[in-house]
């Protein structure tokens, strides 16, 4: 290929004829997904608030809740906070660190997909062919997103407010500190998503790698957080987030170099678009074999090889959650052993680690749903017809996805279990833990075997919901496992959710109720593969 | 016995018909030429024959069996080109080719080298960086490297280049020498008078003409021009004479084929000086199914 860069820098004129076209063409294409996020977004804020007003209805529990906060598991996943023993800070040490690093990864895949994606697809070629100038598309792209992170951050101050989450006599500055560090970490992201859109040849390349930066910047305040030099967490961005600290300090200035950096970010992003070819990144794909592996020539080995990156990558995040999850049991335990936290279903060492097992299985059902609702995607991209009319039955299509998915299952499970007793162990002395909570992992696998079972059920039946109803089904069930107890469902309705319904090991003994969900499983995929045997494909 | 046999195919696609009794045939060692417009029913139709979409009425036979229920068995012996071809966009070329090869028994390494040669293509390089024509490339040589009895083949041509036609060309002649058939569905004229033995011309999912070009060139007018000494205009009301027009003694009409010896003699008789007469090309025959009444064409 030749070189993609142009060494002269030549400008083109008018970078950004036709921008408000186009940005009023991207608020109304994205409209839907915009309200999404901000639903998401500020319902989980808010629902975390209502939920704790009424849990820490007195300082002494709040007090102790910060006592738990502190110990270095704690800080290790969510940061060092100094404002936990107000209730704003409570509801800020709960939520702020997960959704902000949902929004910031949520931001680079939305700027991927207006920019990255549509050159790939071809739509952006069709506007470039008009009047309509080099930086148009991206900028209208990034612009609508940090206008989507600004209202996200002043409707989470809004509810903050309304929520009386600020103690008394302090005003609503807390309320707008916690705005402003949703809002910023948000547009960080977007201009992460901006420059690796520039850098990257593919768009898949573009989400993973401006993902992996936002996951690094997490990593390094995490670092910084649990040694007694906190450098590392001044240095990262998400750590100017995390060190506004609303309620404590309110050091609502850190948004100036989240501005500063994100400016920067899209000011690089647009200079590269200017001296780049359409079509190319900065960075080459590299060439490849000629010829396929044995592997790869069997149907499931495809598969396997198709989402090796994707196993390898949640292998050493489920083993990372393990670990921590070891290092924070010990000390969460004085918090637990008190309040009976009604989430906990019991008290003790083993209720708590039940609960940590039902997270590890919780992070393990993603993977099989992402191999799964793959039968779709591949199909709506045409990569199903070239296969059926290659001579791979329809049942052999779900049912060796099924198998690497499960099997994929089984290790993150088997993984997580091992990690988790590895650590907890090492704190414990008792190196039996780690045989002991792989085993008792895999209580999880016939539960999501049944979930992934739902998405062959959808795929076989109704096709085009697949995408959505499985990534609907998948937040719903975090929310109920992590609010069960606030939302007065009854019991029995539940337990059809396998993370509620199977049994918390080592806690609560095994019981054979776990066959009901292989049962389940087992119907579910007969079903979906009697509906893809007599549907149209594509359909 | 045929190897496709479809008769009175229908289809439709909620409540708009696709596909309103379609007949189609491939003998053994044929290469069938289907022709007809973008929304005509083409793919919709192959996608029948290779069990993807299930019929909604009529007979259809492939190698003599049911393609919607015997599908895994059938494919065995085919190979197809999609129109739009789509590749896993993480591997190479080269393969995804051994993938799509290895559904239906795997590929000789050599015939795997020519071909990739012959289309001049690098397999070596991830599939999410080549250009459509190469992506066809990618899909046209895991198809002609096979020795499968059948290749169903959906415009595969269209985003290649005039050389790289030429060897489509070369090969699709090899395979009929082989007494392997094919399914060629095309835009091109030119290719399809070149390969086809016979030729399906369909109209909104409607089979309007079939046979071989020279059966399908009887049905419709012959071009002729010619120059005379006498006087022509006896001619212009002649039997089975259209679209008559003179300029001087430069003289061009249409002509029914069965009026031609009658046309001919009296030609002769009015001193001819130079005499032109054109067959109708296949894009004639094809526009005059989609003429309307006034002369515009269209799909519809």
């Amino acid at each position: 290929m030749s070189k993609s860069i142009s060494s002269t820098p030549v400008t083109p004129k008018n970078t950004l004829a036709g921008f408000g076209k186009y940005f009023r063409f991207t608020l109304r294409h994205n409209l839907v997904r915009y309200l999404v996020w901000i639903a998401v977004i500020v319902f989980l804020i808010a629902y975390v608030g209502v939920y704790y007003k009424s849990m820490f209805d007195t300082q002494a529990k709040l007090d102790e809740f910060a006592a738990v906060g502190s110990t270095a598991g704690m800080v290790a996943m969510i940061g060092k906070i100094s404002c936990m023993a107000t209730i704003g800070g409570a509801v800020w040490t709960k939520i702020w660190m997960f959704s902000v690093l949902t929004l910031g990864i949520g931001m680079v895949f939305q700027v991927t997909k207006g920019a990255r994606a549509d050159e790939e697809n071809g739509r952006t070629e069709l506007f470039r062919s008009r009047p309509f100038g080099i930086h148009s598309t991206l900028a209208s792209v990034v612009s609508g997103a940090l206008l989507l992170c600004a209202v996200i951050g002043i409707l989470t101050a809004l509810s903050s407010i309304a929520l009386k989450l600020d103690p008394p006599g302090t005003g609503v500055t807390g309320s707008f500190i916690f705005g402003l560090s949703v809002a910023a970490i948000g547009w960080l992201g977007v201009g992460i998503g901006a420059l690796t859109n520039q850098l990257s040849a593919s768009a898949s390349i573009a989400n993973s790698t401006g993902s992996i930066i936002i996951m690094v910047f997490y990593c390094m305040r995490m670092i910084g957080d649990m040694g007694n030099n906190d450098t590392l967490t001044w240095l990262s961005p998400i750590g100017w987030g995390e060190k506004m600290e609303p309620w404590a300090y309110n050091r609502g200035w850190l948004i100036i170099p989240t501005i500063i950096l994100t400016a920067a970010l899209i000011a690089v992003a647009f200079v590269i678009e200017a001296r780049r070819d359409y079509g190319s990144g900065v960075l080459k794909d590299k060439k490849g074999k000629s010829e396929a592996k044995p592997l790869m020539r069997r149907s499931w080995g495809l598969i396997l090889h198709l989402y090796k990156g994707s196993i390898i990558g949640w292998s050493i995040g489920i083993v990372i959650a393990g670990l921590m999850f070891g290092s924070v049991a010990n000390s969460m335990l004085s918090l637990f052993a008190d309040t009976s936290v009604p989430m906990l279903k019991g008290s003790g060492i083993d209720a708590l680690m039940g609960l940590l097992l039902c997270f590890i299985g919780l992070v393990s059902v993603v993977l099989p749903m992402l191999i799964m609702t793959g039968l779709r995607s591949d199909e709506a991209k045409g990569l199903l017809e070239s296969q059926l009319a290659g001579g791979i039955s329809r049942d052999r299509m779900i049912l060796d996805r099924f198998i690497v998915g499960t099997a994929s299952t089984a290790l993150l499970l088997v993984l997580g279990g091992a990690s988790f007793g590895l650590s907890y162990g090492a704190v414990a002395n008792d190196m039996s833990q780690v045989g002991k909570l792989a085993v008792d992992a895999l209580i999880y696998l016939p539960g999501i075997m049944a979930i992934t079972g739902v998405v062959v059920l959808l795929f076989g039946l109704i096709p085009r919901a697949t995408i959505p109803v499985t990534w609907f089904i998948y937040g719903m069930m975090y929310f109920v496992v992590l609010l069960s107890d606030a939302l007065k469902i009854p019991q029995w309705v539940l337990n059809i959710i396998p993370f509620i319904g199977t049994p918390r090991v080592p806690y609560q003994d095994f019981n054979a109720s776990v066959f009901g969900y292989l049962a389940a499983a087992i119907v579910f995929v007969a079903l979906g593969m009697i509906g893809l045997r007599n549907r149209d494909v594509p359909r | 016995m045929n190897v496709i046999e479809v008769r009175e195919l229908h289809k439709n696609f909620g409540k708009v018909p696709a596909l309103r009794g379609l007949n189609l045939e491939v003998r053994q060692g044929e290469v069938l030429g289907f022709l007809g417009p973008n929304g005509s029913g083409k793919t919709t139709t192959i996608r029948i024959l290779l069990g993807l979409l299930r019929s909604d009425g009529g007979t259809i036979s492939l190698f003599g069996g049911d393609p919607w229920k015997d599908a895994v068995t059938l494919h065995k012996k085919l190979v197809y080109v999609p129109g739009d071809v789509a590749l896993w966009p993480k591997l190479t070329g080269g393969e995804v080719i051994d993938v799509l090869s290895s559904l239906t028994g795997g590929l000789e390494p050599e015939r795997k080298k020519r071909m990739t040669e012959k289309f001049d293509l690098d397999p070596t390089k991830k599939a999410r960086t080549y250009s459509k024509g190469n992506r066809q490339k990618v899909a046209l040589v895991a198809a002609l490297a096979s020795r499968a009895e059948l290749l169903i083949l959906d415009e595969p041509t269209s985003g290649l280049d005039p050389l790289m036609e030429a060897a489509f060309t070369d090969c699709i002649q090899e395979i009929k020498k082989e007494g392997r058939s094919v399914l060629l569905s095309s835009h091109i004229f030119s290719e399809v008078e070149k390969l086809a033995d016979t030729i399906t011309i369909i109209k909104e999912g409607v089979t309007v003409e079939s046979g071989s070009l020279a059966q399908l060139r009887h049905l419709t007018r012959t071009h002729v021009s010619v120059i005379l000494k006498k006087d022509a205009s006896a001619l212009r009301t002649f039997k089975g004479i259209h679209d008559f027009s003179a300029e001087g003694q430069h003289i061009s009409f249409s002509l029914d084929n069965e009026a031609m010896p009658a046309v001919l003699e009296q030609i002769a008789a009015l001193d001819p000086i130079g005499l032109t007469i054109n067959p109708p090309s296949l894009e004639d025959l094809f526009l005059s199914h989609y003429k309307s009444v006034d002369g515009t064409v269209s799909g519809k």
